[in-house]
């Protein structure tokens, strides 16, 4: 089966949803007051060994 | 018109607006969709959620206006496919370790029964098994 563009269309089209909506998605985010990606992470707690 | 064509033309519809709506809901509340993520407990680290999270609910917004549109058909309906599969993937896993929680597919305008793991992994498939009939049918690539 030859790939032709035609064929490979909808993979494409698939990439560039993909991409459209990760592109909004950090684009609102950021703008959001409540940020989600870009928002403050919480420290990580580890355990302290005992002496 | 025959049924099948007739389903033809509504199911991509229905398909749309389900999807739709579920992006939309979830884009109302991002942190919140954020949280549910969480309590999937799923074995992800911190950033993927985060960026699942955030780019979750406008592929589902895109792929409903597409299908509603009827443009890029077989994009959106094998993306549409690719998400339904995801979600019977998680939620079925949450439902078979019996993980009491919201299922978050329709944000905070769902609760209740229809919030359970084992209606939205039902709900799930039946949106695959819409999205694979659809694409079976497709002839514009």
């Amino acid at each position: 089966m030859k790939l032709t563009a035609r064929r490979l269309r909808p993979y494409w089209r698939i990439g560039i949803m993909l991409l459209v909506a990760l592109g909004l998605g950090l684009l609102c985010d950021a703008w959001r007051d409540e940020r989600v990606f870009f928002g403050r992470r919480l420290p990580v707690v580890r355990s302290v060994p005992a002496p | 018109m025959s049924l099948k064509r007739f389903l033809r033309a509504v199911v991509p519809c229905v398909l749309g607006l389900t999807v739709a709506w579920a992006g939309i809901a979830k884009l109302l509340d991002p942190k919140l969709f954020f949280l549910t993520l969480l309590e999937y407990r799923l074995p992800l680290p911190d950033p993927a959620l985060r960026v699942t999270a955030v780019t979750l609910p406008w592929l589902e917004l895109l792929c409903g206006v597409l299908l509603c549109a009827n443009r890029w058909r077989s994009a959106a309906l094998s993306m549409t496919a690719g998400l339904a599969s995801l979600f019977a993937v998680t939620t079925g896993q949450a439902w078979g370790r019996g993980l009491a929680l919201s299922c978050g597919c329709f944000g905070a305008y769902e609760t209740g029964f229809w919030a359970s793991p084992a209606v939205a992994f039902t709900r799930a498939l039946a949106l695959l098994a819409a999205a694979i009939w659809m694409l079976r049918g497709t002839d514009e690539m």
